[in-house]
């Protein structure tokens, strides 16, 4: 008796929290809308950060393109950080953990090829950063059918 | 004012470095880009793959494509397709011989290329959908020839399509044009839906596109392409590709495919 009063109180303690949780749970469009909102002036943080980086390599300035390369790795990952906060769709919470976790590798990558650059290791750099576009054509492909712009890998903001 | 590329003899494609990559890493999985319940996808390759770093060698390019719907209903009806490839030229045709649309107009295969054979630049196929029970659309795969042609003043590809069955037979023509800003440096456009009538939906292709040929005493090819990296780089990423799907009314998706190339000196 008494654990059935427990039960029965649990249950209306946690079924308004489920509910408003549910309530607060936004739409697959809304979501993507939250997430673009936060992607769009970190992507164009990271094309300012990497400006020249293409021209830096092409004359072997390693050194300078891997701190270029840094700045964009901080802020990617500080933009997966923002994103992640976010509050996803029910029924897109698989495929997004999937997706996070993809880009995820991707700061990763981002770290090791920047490392690469500054110890001068060409062969290496070269391996990462194949890497680094593999995963985040894998990244793009399991959101496909959200439409993203700003949230989508870009190999170009990268050059 | 665009410059025509057929005079361009000693275009080359101009492989643009982007991020130099590790060639043993493939990328297998063609790049797919969606957006209002359409899911259009972009692959491709270039052959061989070991390119001199500043002569332009003659190539072959292989494009593939998809269209679907997330949720398997039928997409939306693709108004044309626009495909970007190259940079700085990269496309030959001078001195190769031109075949008229007209010719192709209702031939079987082996009609065309008994007319056209010596403008031959491509093979290929493609999947088109004939909504006739929209439940159970009517699958029509055909093969597609490409031909070498000139439209307007501008080089043109006509691509001749073929079933025997059901009988089917379309040419889609691509007109080229060259582009002198950005990473690429030939449009190909085509107006799908005009060509293609009312009913029949593209939903996939693949085509190759390459030829060598012979012209005024000299070895030419129709595509070309090097591999300009750096001194020390031995392998590097290049933006293949960009393929723009306009659908009718919407949405337009656009996806571009990054591939590798390996110097060879």
């Amino acid at each position: 008796m008494g654990r059935l009063a427990l039960c029965l109180a649990a249950l209306v303690l946690v079924a308004p929290l489920a509910a408003a949780t549910a309530a607060e749970a936004p739409t697959r469009p809304e979501y993507v809308a939250q997430l673009e909102l936060i992607c769009k002036p970190r992507s164009d943080a990271t094309q300012r950060a990497v400006r020249g980086f293409r021209a830096d390599v092409r004359s072997e300035r390693l050194a300078r393109a891997a701190v270029k390369f840094s700045r964009a790795k901080r802020i990617f990952a500080a933009t997966v950080t923002a994103i992640s906060a976010v509050p996803r769709p029910p029924a897109d919470r698989r495929t997004l953990a999937r997706w996070f976790a993809r880009l995820r590798s991707e700061i990763l990558y981002l770290g090791r090829t920047a490392a690469a650059l500054r110890a001068s290791n060409v062969a290496r750099f070269q391996r990462v950063s194949a890497r680094f576009i593999r995963e985040g054509n894998r990244a793009n492909n399991v959101v496909v059918s959200f439409g993203f712009t700003y949230c989508s890998f870009k190999p170009s903001r990268f050059q | 004012m665009t410059r025509p590329i057929a005079r361009t003899s000693s275009a080359a494609l101009a492989i643009a470095l982007l991020v130099p990559a590790c060639f043993a890493v493939g990328l297998a999985n063609a790049e797919r880009s969606g957006r209002a319940g359409v899911i259009v996808s972009l692959d491709g390759s270039i052959s061989p793959r070991h390119l001199p770093r500043r002569r332009p060698a003659p190539v072959s390019l292989t494009l593939s494509g998809t269209i679907r719907s997330d949720d398997g209903s039928p997409p939306p009806r693709l108004a044309r397709i626009e495909i970007v490839f190259g940079a700085r030229g990269g496309l030959s045709t001078a001195g190769l011989p031109r075949c008229p649309r007209a010719r192709l107009r209702n031939a079987t295969r082996a009609q065309a290329l008994a007319r056209c054979r010596a403008a031959l630049v491509g093979r290929g196929s493609i999947l088109t959908e004939v909504p006739l029970a929209p439940e159970s659309p009517l699958p029509v795969r055909a093969g597609v020839l490409a031909f070498n042609g000139r439209s307007a003043g501008h080089p043109a590809v006509w691509v001749h399509a073929y079933s025997a069955s059901p009988p089917v037979s379309f040419v889609l023509p691509f007109y080229l044009r060259s582009l002198r800003a950005g990473a690429y440096g030939v449009l190909l456009r085509a107006p799908v839906s005009r060509a293609l009538g009312r009913w029949p939906r593209l939903r996939s292709f693949q085509i190759t596109l390459g030829r060598r040929y012979r012209a005024h005493g000299t070895r030419r090819s129709y595509l070309s392409a090097r591999c300009p990296l750096p001194p020390r780089f031995s392998i590097g990423f290049f933006p293949l590709a960009r393929a723009t799907y306009h659908f009718a009314p919407a949405p337009t998706l656009a996806t571009t495919i990054l591939r590798a190339c390996r110097v060879r000196d």
